[in-house]
């Protein structure tokens, strides 16, 4: 897009983090959402620039050199490249997919930095948490153990990486997606009476509730997780940061625990109805029924892996009955997509869904002049991109779009996706001729 | 004695904004091949005009956070710098201080009689020009 309506001074300039004669990388917020301003090539006369979101707590991540800028910049579908004039003038800015930007604006893959912030810092009080309190160690002595191995002896106890992402992870975070949101409505329902005020706080909680990687180990694959208790800081309702703070060993108690006894198993009983209990527990049934895997946990780093109680087929037996499911209406959701480049600098896409990392809840797409002009619709200005969000509100998916500073949107209601952003365009299109 | 870029320093009010008393070890990307134009103003950018730090350098206080800082930088502008240098400023070769909300980063304002390309020693050629 050719568009010099473009108004960077909308943004609040948070902090400038790089500088190097001029200021190459800075933060600013725009609406409650934080983007970085990264300058990547000075032309004869011009800046080049890129924009883009970045997530509050991964600033702390980059800062504290634990993802790198490129992350960041690839984590986005959608950036914005700015080129300004040396009085600092806007002349032109252009939504791209960050596949199309040029490789030379992307910083090194090593692009890691240890912030050292002074005292006036807008992240001082944060970061020197994080690095007084040896974040990682801390992380690390809250965290429990998952360890995965396989079956199959003549491989010894390897796990295949597909297997890894497609069997055991996947079913290990639809179990932990089930119960947060099963937990969380058992927790805060009665406190809380407005749905959409449950739903607004579950939402904003739910980033905050990713279990992270603290320990890695080959071979038999183990991981060691645990819940971030630095950056929940930023919860302001101290019932809803317990239980943030909370929720993953109480997981591990309730699900992954290696004794359940008659008093725990009534519990469960009694708490969690058959579908509840169903879509708790039956991903994990999952990684054991299938006999190739075996699914062990430990409560700190030093102990001796146990296996699960659930591998015991009575206690399964109890809590998930065979009763046949009646099939459920299809909801639509936003499936998350992650792309990755590999050595090769070779793109590869990969589902996210169901996988610990997808708690995202919306993804964007361009919309450019020529897909108003596919349609027939061409009284439009050749220029014209709209970045369109797709997003899942109370599991309904939405089409969104902002355009002369109006909010344009459709609920999807097919699985034609086409046909649901051709509905956009016939409202915007409308819009535009009578205006 | 007059700084580098005096006359458009004395129209910035609080120009230079510090000033660190005593000797210390700074460092900076340069480009071995053409050392003049690794010493650019950038207050020549009309944008940046009344930005203080524009009319000095940038310097960082260790090797370690100068090379970080250049990883970060887009791999385009990356290929401008080819090595790190270092220097030991003293108080008597211009006006140097801590700048912006990083403690790594600092700006030097060389005094006219000061020779940077000399000075500015280089310390390690960067992975592509080894």
């Amino acid at each position: 897009m050719k568009n010099n309506k473009f108004d960077l001074s909308k943004f609040e300039k948070i902090e400038d983090l790089i500088y190097f004669d001029e200021i190459i990388l800075s933060h600013l917020k725009l609406n409650k959402k934080n983007y970085f301003l990264y300058l990547v090539d000075n032309k004869e006369t011009s800046d080049v620039f890129l924009l883009f979101e970045v997530e509050d707590r991964k600033i702390y991540d980059y800062l504290s050199k634990k993802i790198s800028l490129k992350s960041l910049i690839l984590e986005n579908d959608v950036v914005h490249q700015i080129e300004e004039d040396f009085e600092g003038q806007i002349i032109e800015t252009q939504f791209l997919y960050t596949e199309q930007i040029n490789e030379e604006y992307f910083p090194s893959n090593d692009s890691y930095i240890e912030y050292l912030p002074t005292e006036s810092s807008y992240y001082f009080e944060k970061l020197n948490q994080i690095y007084n309190k040896p974040y990682l160690q801390s992380l690390r002595k809250n965290a429990f153990f998952v360890k995965f191995s396989s079956e199959d002896k003549s491989y010894g106890d390897t796990i295949g990486l597909n297997d890894l992402s497609n069997v055991l992870l996947s079913n290990l975070s639809s179990s932990f997606k089930s119960f947060l949101k099963i937990d969380f409505l058992k927790t805060f329902s009665n406190k809380i009476a407005d749905d959409k005020v449950l739903s607004r706080i579950y939402k904003m909680v739910l980033p905050y509730t990713d279990l992270r990687a603290v320990e890695f180990d080959f071979g038999s694959f183990e991981i060691g997780l645990s819940v971030d208790d630095i950056l929940t800081t930023k919860i302001e309702d101290k019932d809803v940061k317990y239980w943030v703070e909370n929720v993953g060993w109480k997981f591990k108690d309730i699900v992954l625990d290696d004794v359940i006894d008659n008093n725990e198993l009534d519990e469960i009983l009694t708490i969690y109805n058959d579908d509840e209990r169903l879509k708790i527990f039956k991903p994990i049934l999952n990684i054991i029924e299938s006999n190739k895997f075996n699914i062990q946990i430990k409560n700190t780093n030093s102990e001796k892996y146990k296996d699960l109680a659930l591998k015991n087929r009575s206690i399964a037996n109890k809590i998930v009955t065979n009763i046949e499911k009646p099939e459920q209406p299809h909801d639509f959701s936003v499936i998350n997509m992650l792309t990755i480049i590999d050595k090769n600098k070779k793109k590869k896409t990969i589902n996210l869904e169901n996988t610990l990392f997808s708690n995202e809840q919306k993804t964007n797409i361009i919309l450019r002049a020529k897909d108003f002009i596919d349609k027939g619709y061409n009284k439009i200005d050749s220029d014209l991109e709209l970045i369109l969000t797709f997003e899942n509100v109370d599991d309904k998916v939405f089409i969104k779009t902002e355009y002369d500073t109006k909010i344009f949107n459709v609920q999807v209601q097919s699985e034609k996706i086409d046909e649901e952003i051709k509905k956009l365009i016939n409202i915007i299109y409308e819009y535009i001729i009578n205006r | 004695m007059k700084l580098v870029n005096q006359d458009y320093i004395d129209k910035i009010n609080n120009c230079p904004s510090g000033n660190y008393k005593g000797e210390i070890r700074l460092f900076r990307w340069i480009n071995t091949n053409s050392i003049d134009k690794s010493f650019d103003y950038y207050g020549f950018k009309p944008k940046y005009a009344n930005t203080c730090n524009a009319w000095g350098l940038s310097t960082y206080k260790t090797k370690n956070s100068a090379l970080e800082a250049l990883k970060n930088v887009s791999v385009g502008m990356q290929k401008r710098y080819n090595a790190i240098a270092e220097c030991v400023i003293k108080d008597d070769d211009g006006i140097k201080y801590q700048s912006g909300k990083n403690l790594n980063h600092y700006t030097f304002f060389p005094l006219i009689k000061f020779d940077l390309p000399n000075k500015f020693k280089m310390t390690e050629m960067l992975e592509d020009e080894k």
